[in-house]
C-alpha cells in the first residue's frame, strides 16, 4: 500500500474521535511524524517509512528521535509498515524503537491501538534530557536569530567551507552511527560534513536554491542527532561527552526564510543541535564555534 | 495542503492531545480560534488580515495557557499571558516541569510586549509582514514548548 493511502486510511479511521493533522507542521521539526492525532488528552504520532528512509533507516530514526523530544512525553509513537514493501530486517531494526509497530492489515484497529495504554517497555525520555535539549536549542536559536539579522553581503557558504582542510572521511565517523552501513547502500554518507579544529563540525548550503537548503540541513540533522544521542529501546540518551565537546555549525548563504514561519529553519536546526550562521572566513567560523561551545559549557552544564 | 493549514491543524491536534482536552468547552473554543486564523488567510487588505490572525492566535494561546495552568493548579489570581508564563517558570508542582530559565522572559519580550502594541494602541496595524509572521510563529512555538513540559 502506498504511503499516501496509508495516511488517508488512518485519517479516515481516526477523524471522528480525534483531531487529526496529516503531515503536521510543528515549530521545532523540519520533518516530523506523518500524522498527529490528539483527543481526550491522548496524543499519537504516526510514522510510516518514506522511500528514501527504506535505504537510510537513520533518517527515519532521526525524525522519530526529534519528534519524541518535541512532543509531550505522553505522546505514543506508532510505526505502520507494509510487509510487501518493507523488508523484515528493516522492520525489526527500526520497529523496536517505537511504542508500537503495526502492519497495514491492522489499520481497521488503529482507533483502539491509539487509545490503548502506552507500551511500558518503551520508557519516557528523561526530564533532564528534555531540559538540556530545550536549553541548548533556545541558546542556539537566539544566537543564530540575533546574528543573522545583522549580517549582510557574505561570501558564498561553499567558498568559506572550502578553506577547511580536514575531511570527515579521515575521521572514524562510523563511531557515531546507530546502524551498521552494511546493506544500506543509500545511507547518508555525510559527504558534505567537515571537521575543523577537532571540536567543530561544519556543513554548508550548496546552492542558492531554497529546496537544496532543506536537503542540506536534513542531512546534517541525521549526523547531528546520531552524534548527540545514544538510542536504547526507543529512548534517546544524551551523550554528555559529545554534547559538551563538539559544536555543529551550518553556514548559510543568506538568512534562510521559511514561508509563514520566517525563523523555522534556524529554530529546527537549533533543536537538532546545529547553529546556522553566515561567515566570511574560517577564522570567523572558528571564533563563533568556540563562543557558542563556551556558552553551552558555561550555561548548561 | 498549504503550509499554514498543516501548522494550524498540528496546533489543534497538539492541544487536543494535552490535559486541556479534559475541559471540553475550552478545547472547542481554542480549536475554533485556530480555525479562524486559517479562515482569514485570504482576507484583504493584508494589515486587517494580520490583525485578525494576531487576535485569534493570541486568544487561542491565552486560553490554552489558562486551561493548562488551571489544570496543574499553578495559576495566580491574574488573567494575563505574562502571568501564565511566570507561573510556568516558578511553580512547585512536582508533576510538571518548569519552563526553563529565561524562556518566560523571552516569550514576554517576543510575544506579550509586541502583541500589546497591536492589541492596545489605536491605529497600530502590523504592516511588516515578516514581523507579524514571526510573532505568530513565536506564539505557536510557545504553545508547543509548554505542551511538552
Amino acid at each position: 500500500m502506498q504511503r499516501s493511502q496509508i495516511l488517508e486510511q488512518v485519517n479516515r479511521y481516526l477523524r471522528d474521535n480525534y483531531v487529526v493533522s496529516v503531515e503536521p507542521d510543528l515549530p521545532h521539526l523540519l520533518v516530523g511524524p506523518d500524522l498527529l492525532a490528539g483527543g481526550n488528552g491522548r496524543l499519537a504520532a504516526i510514522f510510516t517509512p518514506k522511500s528514501t528512509e527504506l535505504r537510510a533507516p537513520d533518517q527515519l530514526i532521526t525524525r522519530f528521535v526529534l519528534s519524541r523530544l518535541a512532543l509531550p512525553k505522553h505522546a505514543k509513537c506508532i510505526l505502520i509498515v507494509d510487509p510487501e514493501r518493507h523488508t523484515e530486517p528493516f522492520i525489526s531494526q527500526v520497529g523496536r524503537s517505537f511504542h508500537q509497530t503495526i502492519e497495514v492489515r491492522e489499520l481497521p484497529s488503529i482507533r483502539r491501538i491509539v487509545g490503548d495504554s502506552v507500551n511500558e517497555n518503551i520508557k519516557p525520555v528523561a526530564d533532564r534530557t528534555r531540559q538540556q535539549v530545550y536549553a541548548r536549542s533556545n541558546l542556539l536559536f537566539e544566537e543564530a536569530s540575533t546574528r543573522l539579522q545583522v549580517q549582510r553581503n557574505r561570501r558564498p557558504a561553499r567558498e568559506v567551507l572550502a578553506e577547511a582542510d580536514f575531511r570527515l572521511e579521515d575521521h572514524p565517523i562510523e563511531n557515531f552511527r546507530w546502524f551498521q552501513r552494511e546493506g544500506y547502500r543509500g545511507q547518508d554518507r555525510f559527504e558534505q560534513i567537515t571537521q575543523w579544529r577537532s571540536s567543530i563540525f561544519l556543513s554548508a548550503q550548496r546552492t542558492e536554491n531554497r529546496r537544496s537548503l532543506g536537503d542540506d540541513l536534513r542531512q546534517f540533522f541525521v549526523f547531528s542527532v546520531q552524534m548527540d544521542y545514544q538510542l536504547d529501546q526507543g529512548v534517546p540518551y544524551l551523550d554528555d561527552n559529545r554534547f559538551y565537546r563538539y559544536t555543529k555549525l551550518f553556514i548559510a548563504n543568506a538568512l534562510p526564510a521559511y514561508r509563514q514561519d520566517p525563523e523555522k529553519y534556524i529554530r529546527c536546526a537549533a533543536f537538532a543541535g546545529i547553529l546556522v550562521i553566515q561567515a566570511n572566513s574560517m577564522n570567523e567560523v572558528e571564533s563563533l564555534g568556540n563562543t557558542v561551545l563556551e556558552r553551552i559549557r558555561g550555561e548548561l552544564r | 495542503m498549504s503550509v499554514y493549514k498543516r501548522r494550524i491543524s498540528a496546533m489543534q491536534a497538539l492541544v487536543a492531545g494535552t490535559v486541556i482536552a479534559k475541559d471540553h468547552i475550552s478545547l472547542v473554543t481554542i480549536k475554533n480560534e485556530f480555525e479562524e486564523v486559517r479562515k482569514v488567510e485570504k482576507m484583504k487588505p493584508l494589515p486587517r488580515r494580520r490583525l485578525l490572525q494576531l487576535l485569534h492566535s493570541t486568544r487561542a494561546l491565552d486560553s490554552f495557557l489558562k486551561g493548562f495552568t488551571d489544570f496543574y493548579a499553578i495559576r495566580g489570581s491574574n488573567h494575563a499571558l505574562g502571568e501564565y508564563l511566570n507561573c510556568l517558570g516558578t511553580h512547585t508542582n512536582p508533576h510538571l516541569n518548569k519552563l526553563p530559565n529565561g524562556r518566560a522572559k523571552y516569550y514576554r519580550q517576543k510575544i506579550v510586549d509586541r502583541r500589546n502594541i497591536y492589541m492596545h494602541k489605536a491605529g497600530a496595524f502590523p504592516n511588516d509582514e515578516k514581523e507579524i509572521l514571526t510573532l505568530l510563529s513565536e506564539m505557536q512555538t510557545c504553545l508547543a514548548e509548554v505542551a511538552s513540559l
